[in-house]
């Protein structure tokens, strides 16, 4: 509950109209409101509201090419041509780009590993890339993923789901309140599934907030969820 | 200090990369080598040709080299999704950018610069005009890194990158390449080349400290 105590600074001008909105409750992590994206083509999704306070995570579910992740997307701050509003701590994520930044792990579709680079070389660049703080050593993480005896195999050679456990050690190693994870449950075994379920109740309990896209149910028993369906 | 960390493992990672993908580390040199040793089979092998033709083919194939070898700078780092992390780094863009532009000239370029007076050998040149090929093509290429680097970040994710990346490039390096060969003639007839040289030099260094600024702005508007 690192954040609950944090006063919500004054909302000005344009942003008047949401402020009943946002003045609700002062822990909450993120708020969205009327959040719509359109591409040159046809509309997305539109209108999607839904807050996550600490200690929540945000189910994403939707058919194929609802715009699961279009909307993670545009909550990462990838996409900032959205119309709606994403506010981090109570303030608009467009303006406190950095502080958002310094705070978020977004975990993509794309895996961003080198194939001829080794595990442990992919996630020193990510420790290096990103400037997030640390929790946990390289060789600590991978050992908790079940990756050690991997540590210095070059990503070509491991497998779809051993991929996506090396960005879960990204989750253990670097330390950000608000975490974006793009279907994570994908490819992984039943252990890998029950890892991914732990670490999010447990980052969730420690205070943190959790938005995942998913097409499998979860068991996110210990912890409150929000379920926000995209129905195209 | 943790920035200097950063520049560390982002410099190893780069080199480590090449290392690893040893045909994209050769071709540019190999492409450069075979260019510039053919001419002087293919043309008059008097020296008086010779003396005309190298400043010029030197140049022309150092530019070529490095465009044939900077396509996939970022087109490689977009499609594993690198970039995307890099947008939300709470690193400033442009550094890691720099970083990246840095390795790549080394890599790429530097090579092409030591090569050169090996193979310049065949047009007879004069050992000072070899100096001052060294001394032209560091700056050169330092320019063509950054101009390509430009031209990369534009196209990033387009399909038809390679056809459209020296379309973009090709015109703003003709400057470049007009001053290197110039550059070189004129020490090969022995008149002064300070003047040509050093505006190389200040061009070079504006571009390359420029270019990672520009690159991160563009990547920016269009990585969406």
């Amino acid at each position: 509950m690192k954040r609950l105590g944090e006063v919500i600074p004054q909302q000005t001008g344009s942003n008047r109209t949401l402020l009943c909105i946002f003045l609700v409750n002062g822990s909450f992590m993120l708020q969205v409101a009327t959040l719509s994206y359109s591409l040159p083509t046809r509309t997305l999704f539109s209108a999607v509201s839904f807050s996550a306070a600490t200690e929540q995570a945000v189910l994403i579910e939707g058919a194929n090419g609802a715009g699961k992740t279009t909307l993670l997307r545009c909550l990462a701050g990838l996409l900032p041509d959205y119309v709606g509003k994403i506010c981090f701590q109570g303030i608009p994520i467009r303006q406190q780009r950095e502080r958002y930044l310094a705070d978020l792990l977004y975990i993509g579709h794309a895996t961003a590993l080198q194939p001829d680079l080794t595990v442990t070389e992919n996630l020193q660049w990510y420790v290096a890339s990103l400037g997030l703080a640390t929790q946990m050593t390289l060789a600590a993480a991978l050992a908790k993923v079940g990756l050690q005896a991997w540590q210095h195999t070059r990503c070509q050679f491991l497998s779809a789901g051993q991929q996506r456990k090396v960005l879960l050690a990204r989750l253990l190693i670097q330390r950000a309140s608000l975490w974006l994870l793009d279907e994570p449950l994908n490819a992984l075994d039943q252990a890998g599934i029950a890892l991914v379920t732990d670490l999010i109740v447990q980052h969730c309990q420690q205070g943190g907030c959790v938005v995942a896209v998913t097409h499998q149910p979860m068991a996110l028993i210990a912890i409150e969820s929000v379920r926000v369906i995209l129905d195209g | 200090m943790a920035e200097v960390a950063v520049l560390k493992t982002l410099f190893q990672r780069e080199l480590l990369l090449a290392f690893r993908n040893k045909s994209q580390l050769l071709n540019p040199i190999l492409f450069f080598l075979i260019t510039v040793s053919l001419f002087p089979l293919a043309t008059d092998p008097s020296a008086q040709t010779l003396h005309l033709l190298g400043p010029g083919v030197i140049a022309v194939a150092a530019l070529l080299a490095t465009l044939l070898s900077i396509d996939g700078l970022l087109q490689h780092d977009y499609r594993t999704g690198c970039l995307e992390q890099w947008l939300l780094s709470s690193h400033e863009l442009s550094y890691l950018i720099f970083i990246k532009l840095s390795a790549a000239w080394l890599v790429l370029a530097a090579p092409l610069v030591l090569v050169a007076p090996c193979v310049a050998l065949f047009y007879q040149l004069s050992s000072s005009t070899l100096l001052v090929m060294v001394l032209t093509l560091l700056p050169t290429t330092l320019l063509l890194v950054a101009l390509c680097g430009v031209g990369a970040a534009f196209t990033v994710g387009l399909r038809q990158a390679n056809l459209l990346l020296p379309l973009l490039v090709l015109p703003l390096a003709v400057p470049c390449l007009i001053f290197a060969s110039q550059t070189l003639l004129a020490s090969q007839l022995g008149l002064p080349i300070v003047a040509c040289l050093s505006l190389l030099t200040g061009f070079a260094l504006l571009g390359f400290i420029a270019a990672p600024f520009i690159i991160a702005a563009v990547l920016r508007i269009g990585l969406v």
